[in-house]
């Protein structure tokens, strides 16, 4: 395998914890195959046990890849969580995916769906024509002939304006007091998505923070790469991973926490930088170390006794989906957690592996039905107890919930949010270094 | 059954958020949950991987050897050995544990009997046609008891599937002087060519067609037959409806023997209970490793689990380790025969001389198993907290549960399911503060 140059005595332990050598510690007891959402739905895959750590056996570095069903694999990673024995199957499909793109090349298609962070960029001086594209019906099946794009999967709509522009107008409106010190900094991480699709979502956990009273800074940043890794990019990703260790990296050695609302966006930082893209350094883990899923980083200031809990009470009962990449985490349900600390407000877990979408590959044309079938025990468990409203830290599984329910998708910030009372119509920060630049008032033309 | 169990419940909320963590997705994590969970606490399951009854065959062994009442056995065996599991959890927990086992199987559609009649164990044949006896089966297995069978048994497999071969169980079974017979039934043109695995078959017999087709196949050849085994992989997600249909379609009681992993009942079981405590608002957090703890001189205050990118912390009240043997990640080897419990450190009992040559014997099927797996294992007190050197409890608040404690062999002694839901339901009690109710609410009845 890949370490021909490392004698088995120097290496032994390290080489045991490389994502491709767990494949020795399976046992074939095929517990991940039962727990495979995808398999018992599409002949084409013969599940996580055979194309991952069985097919590992005959991946050497220049061969073929020994068989080409593990492209059928969404990487839900449901098969790593479920392994009891540490074989990192979800890191190993993926890894072979990224071979097979390697030797076979990418269809247009996956490029497409792997450039996320440009189509987002480029869209939005031009929302309404974009909007009315995705949800042309026309324009949509042609997509789907042409490109194999799935005319039903859930594409977000542009928002017409970037968090980040909100953001730099708010600095300028109201410039926040630079703090002394790094305790009460925190770096926030929008993603791709939040910056040009749901900038609110964005905005909401920046006004959250604020509440909290921490100073949040916003240094630039790019797509997390997460697209282009599970479409087997592995160039790509990796450079998307370089760029956002390098604008990261000084906040981490200064103590600061990253964190992101975005939670698959953190699982590429926290775990898939390493774990699947290899980039295993010092600067790669600091940052990983230092980054927190936003709900996560919520329950830890709780943990330190620095959230406050002046909440209002909210008398709601809502399902939960907790995304399988927020599974992959390691932290539990820190959403359930805090939302728990709201009076009133009962939120429950829904009990489903994965919504189906896995970032990018519901919205491919074949693998779409396959989707849906994955995400179907949400939609049943949503249906029985007639929910109007699904909880969820992800967007696209939000979207993907969405299409398959009908119902309202939030993410849980929103309800933190709500129980503080905070309202983005007109947000003022609550510390403010000097009078506003404009009267508040006035802009909105009272 | 008519039992002491405690059915107070504990309005607590602890100020860290989880009155429980339990570690550990087995038997013994996931009933310790239940029992948290049916006593009002607020639970954290935390376990690397889905546990043992994903690939063992899904019945509970009490006291395997005890030849008529099963529960009078244990209770005299208890009683004798108060070093042992059951002595240290006591023929009532034993009793209690089983109860809500059964009760909570019954209300998520898992149904498993014992022998009504006489409370004895059942006999049941495993897919080599060796008979096995545990006192409790889930009723696909249950309805294969083979103690009073008359007339023939017919074993089903299914052509071109290599997971279960009838004629093997069934020439077995009449060197036992059961009267059996094998047939072979055609599964569907497959689409493609890889293995199936039980679940995949499992998945086949939810569909309706599927079973009509079964049905069609085995309707006309059951003259003279009793009861018809299949391999376990009777429906994944609607086992009780299929099994029931079968029975009633081809007029012949009808049930299910082990095969190989992962086990379906077991996957069935895993799957609903982890629902189940979903809804409950539990927390079941499967997939990542408890590597250390924060403790304080004897108290323990929180765990910590490897997680992508840094630890993550999770506090509570009281801890149950149910995390397994040395087969399982409760206790861990190196090449040298060293051993140790990963989790807290606690002091592990190993075989004499402590080295690895001690751990085995020559015959690899010895009935008595091997001194390392009867030895190797947490020796606990009375409240089933882990206990040092000086026999002295290592913290107040940790409990061993399961296969991880010493003193007895899961794999050769027939009780480890027992001992996994009666110390499992022991634990709870006592980590709740509900316990020293039991006896008295006891005398009371
Ligand atoms: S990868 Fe893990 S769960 Fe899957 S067969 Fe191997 S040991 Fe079992
Ligand atoms: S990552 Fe998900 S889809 Fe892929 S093999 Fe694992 S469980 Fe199946």
């Amino acid at each position: 395998m890949a370490g021909e140059k490392m004698t088995m005595n120097d290496n032994h332990s390290a080489l045991i914890h490389q994502t491709a050598f767990t494949a020795d510690h399976c046992l074939k007891c095929n517990i991940c195959t039962a727990a495979c959402p995808v398999a018992p739905l599409t002949p084409l895959f013969p599940g996580p046990k055979t194309v991952g750590p069985q097919a590992q056996r005959l991946r050497e570095p220049g061969q073929p890849s020994p068989d080409h069903a593990v492209e059928y694999c969404s990487g839900c990673g449901i098969c790593t969580l479920v392994c009891p024995h540490g074989v990192r199957v979800m890191e190993i499909n993926t890894q072979a995916k990224a071979q097979m793109t390697e030797t076979h090349g990418m269809s247009l298609r996956n490029w497409f769906l792997s450039r996320n962070e440009l189509w987002g960029r480029l869209g939005t001086p031009f929302a309404p024509l974009m909007n009315f594209g995705v949800r042309s019906r026309l324009l949509r099946w042609l997509a789907e002939r042409i490109f194999g794009i799935s005319a039903r999967g859930p594409l977000p709509g542009w928002a017409g304006y970037t968090f980040r522009g909100w953001w730099n107008k708010q600095l300028k409106r109201y410039p926040r007091p630079e703090p002394d010190g790094d305790a009460n900094r925190v770096v926030y991480f929008h993603g791709c998505s939040s910056n040009t699709y749901e900038p609110h979502i964005a905005q909401t956990a920046v006004a959250v923070l604020e509440r909290i009273g921490l100073h949040v800074e916003i240094p630039p940043q790019t797509c997390c790469g997460l697209p282009a890794q599970s479409n087997g990019d592995f160039t790509a990703a990796r450079r998307y991973a370089r760029t956002n260790i390098k604008a990261l990296v000084g906040y981490a050695r200064r103590g600061i926490p990253i964190v992101g609302t975005s939670a698959s966006c953190m699982t590429a930082i926290k775990g898939d930088y390493e774990h699947v893209l290899g980039l295993d350094d010092a600067d790669a883990r600091l940052v990983a170390a230092n980054t927190y899923d936003f709900m996560e980083f919520l329950w830890k200031l709780h943990a330190e006794g620095r959230l406050p809990l002046d909440f209002q009470p909210l008398e709601r009962e809502l399902p939960y989906h907790a995304p399988c990449q927020l599974k992959a985490h390691g932290m539990g349900r820190p959403a359930l957690d805090v939302l728990d600390l709201v009076p009133g407000l009962r939120v429950w877990e829904i009990d489903a592996d994965c919504c189906g979408i896995a970032g990018t590959y519901g919205y491919k044309a074949e693998k779409r039905e396959i989707a849906e079938g994955v995400g179907w025990p949400i939609a049943e468990q949503v249906y029985e107890v007639g929910a109007d409203t699904v909880v969820c830290d992800t967007e696209t599984c939000r979207w993907q919930i969405t299409s398959l329910t009908g119902t309202t998708t939030i993410h849980p910030v929103q309800l933190v949010a709500e129980a503080y009372g905070i309202s983005l119509e007109n947000y003022r920060p609550p510390v403010v270094s000097k009078a506003p630049a404009e009267s508040p008032v006035a802009q909105k033309g009272w | 059954m008519d039992l002491p169990c405690n059915d107070g419940t504990r309005r607590i909320k602890a100020a860290n958020g989880t009155d429980v963590i339990v570690i550990g997705a087995g038997l013994s994590g996931l009933m310790a949950a239940v029992n948290a969970v049916n006593a009002g606490a607020k639970v954290r399951l935390i376990a690397q991987g889905w546990g043992q009854p994903m690939i063992t065959p899904g019945w509970i062994s009490v006291c395997d050897r005890a030849n008529d009442d099963v529960i009078a056995e244990v209770r005299g065996y208890a009683a004798m050995h108060p070093e042992h599991p059951y002595g240290r959890a006591g023929a009532d927990a034993m009793l209690c544990g089983v109860q809500t086992f059964q009760d909570v199987a019954r209300a998520v559609g898992l149904p498993y009997d014992m022998r009504k009649k006489d409370g004895h164990n059942l006999h049941l044949s495993t897919a080599l046609g060796a008979i096995q006896r545990p006192m409790l089966a889930p009723r696909g297995m249950a309805n294969g008891d083979l103690t009073d069978v008359t007339e023939t048994v017919l074993l089903v497999g299914f052509n071109g599937w290599r997971d279960f071969y009838p004629q093997l169980a069934v020439d077995n079974l009449r060197a036992q002087g059961i009267q059996a017979r094998a047939m072979m039934l055609d599964l569907p043109e497959q689409p493609h060519t890889w293995d199936q695995w039980p679940v995949d078959l499992a998945r086949m017999f939810d569909s309706a067609d599927f079973c009509a087709s079964v049905i069609r196949q085995l309707r006309r050849k059951v003259k003279g037959v009793e009861k018809i085994g299949f391999p376990a992989v009777l429906g994944l997600e609607r086992p009780m409806p299929v099994l029931d249909h079968l029975s009633e379609q081809i007029a012949r009681l009808v049930f299910e023997i082990p095969t190989l992993p992962p086990s379906v009942p077991g996957v069935r079981l895993c799957n609903r209970l982890r629902r189940w405590l979903l809804r409950q608002g539990a927390r079941v957090q499967i997939g990542h490793r408890v590597v250390r703890s924060i403790t304080d001189g004897n108290h323990c205050s929180a765990v910590q689990v490897k997680a992508l990118g840094h630890l993550n912390t999770f506090s509570a009240d009281q801890f149950i380790l149910a995390t397994g043997d040395l087969y399982n990640a409760g206790i861990q080897s190196d090449e040298i025969g060293r051993l140790w419990e990963p989790v807290l450190g606690l002091p592990v009992e190993a075989p004499d001389g402590d080295e690895r040559e001690n751990w085995y014997r020559d015959n690899l099927l010895r009935r008595r198993g091997h001194p390392v797996h009867r030895v190797t294992g947490l020796r606990v007190d009375e409240k089933l907290r882990p206990v040092g050197v000086n026999g002295e409890p290592v913290y107040d608040n940790v409990y061993a549960v399961g296969s991880l404690l010493a003193g007895f062999n899961p794999i050769t002694d027939g009780c480890a399911e027992g001992i996994q839901l009666a110390t499992a339901y022991k634990a709870v009690q006592v980590a709740l503060g509900l316990y020293e109710d039991t006896p008295a609410k006891a005398a009371k009845k």
